[in-house]
């Protein structure tokens, strides 16, 4: 999976955002914010990756336990699709 | 038709169809010379605009918001945005206060004329250009200045901005962090390429960090201006 490309991770301070930008933003009306946590997985799905591969990089990041962190990236990732943020 | 015109501190050739467009700038004009831009629009640009209003603006009005808004999104090069506020100053500091449309920005603006007479005026009730020059930010009359038509050609620095909320009485304080970002692309033109969206965030960025933005709830009293006045010409503190 991977985020679609015209979406992209803002700072402003100390929040994130996401703006959409080109055909899909008369469709969206504002934006979403994101954490710190959040941000990092955005920015690690601007490439193509499984579910499996971003439990191993928040993994490294960010010594959690790897249950933990498995379902809060599918949280996240529910979030993702249900956004329609998602590729594919 | 061309008019020349000079809008934070840019000179742009604007062409137009129609002459509304140029009785909006006529305080705004200069001497023709070389431009820092030029904008221009169509029929095709105007005719969309009037369908997405619904037919509600007549075309001399969709041209001018059409011009209005790429001379918004071109002045970004020159670290200059377009806010919805209404900027009022007192004795040559600038005021900003954002709010929805009937909150009562203009309610509020009035409240600073009276309170204090000769020594305010409005540099514009609507659409001021916001443009950081040389670490400050300033406010910049524009031709587009609402339908009350409060506004001037003329700047001046930015000492505080404030999002309004109605309340029974009045207060202000400084406004988190999360609720500016939620509410401050309500007030901005987002832009819609990648290129110029993180300009206007980067410039976002800066005025968050340079101006403070506060949190005013006031009532349609005079004292709702006493208040406001107190805590934003004190500044950063």
């Amino acid at each position: 999976m991977k985020v679609k490309s015209n979406y992209k991770v803002h700072q402003l301070g100390e929040e994130y955002i996401v703006i959409p930008m080109g055909a899909q933003a008369k469709e969206f009306n504002g934006m979403i914010r994101l954490n710190k946590t959040g941000a990092t997985l955005w920015n690690y799905l601007e490439q193509e990756r499984t579910h499996e591969e971003l439990v191993t990089m928040m993994e490294q990041r960010y010594q959690v336990d790897t249950d933990v962190l498995s379902t809060e990236v599918g949280q996240f990732v529910d979030m993702l699709k249900a956004n329609d943020f998602l590729e594919g | 038709m061309k008019i020349t015109i000079k809008i934070a501190e840019c000179i742009i050739d604007v062409h137009y169809q129609y002459e509304y467009m140029a009785q909006i700038c006529s305080g705004f004009t200069v001497a023709e010379g070389s431009p820092d831009f030029v904008v221009e629009t169509n029929q095709q640009e105007i005719l969309q605009e009037y369908e997405e209003n619904q037919g509600k603006f007549n075309y001399p009005l969709c041209e001018a918001t059409c011009l209005h808004r790429k001379i918004s999104l071109k002045l970004l090069e020159y670290n200059t945005f377009i806010m919805h506020a209404s900027v009022v100053q007192v004795d040559g500091q600038g005021y900003g206060f954002m709010a929805h449309s009937g909150v009562g920005k203009t309610t509020h603006t009035r409240l600073w004329l009276q309170k204090f007479g000769s020594r305010a005026s409005v540099v514009n009730g609507d659409k001021p250009m916001i443009a950081y020059r040389n670490g400050t930010f300033y406010a910049y009359g524009t031709p587009w200045r609402g339908k009350e038509g409060m506004g001037e050609n003329a700047f001046v620095p930015l000492k505080g901005l404030a999002f309004l909320e109605r309340g029974e009485e009045n207060s202000i304080e400084i406004a988190q962090w999360s609720q500016v970002v939620r509410h401050i692309f309500d007030q901005i033109l987002v832009p819609k390429t990648p290129v110029e969206l993180s300009k206007q965030v980067e410039l976002l960025d800066t005025l968050l960090k340079t101006v403070p933005i506060y949190k005013l709830q006031c009532n349609m009293l005079p004292q709702a201006a006493d208040v406001a006045f107190a805590r934003m010409s004190e500044g950063i503190v």
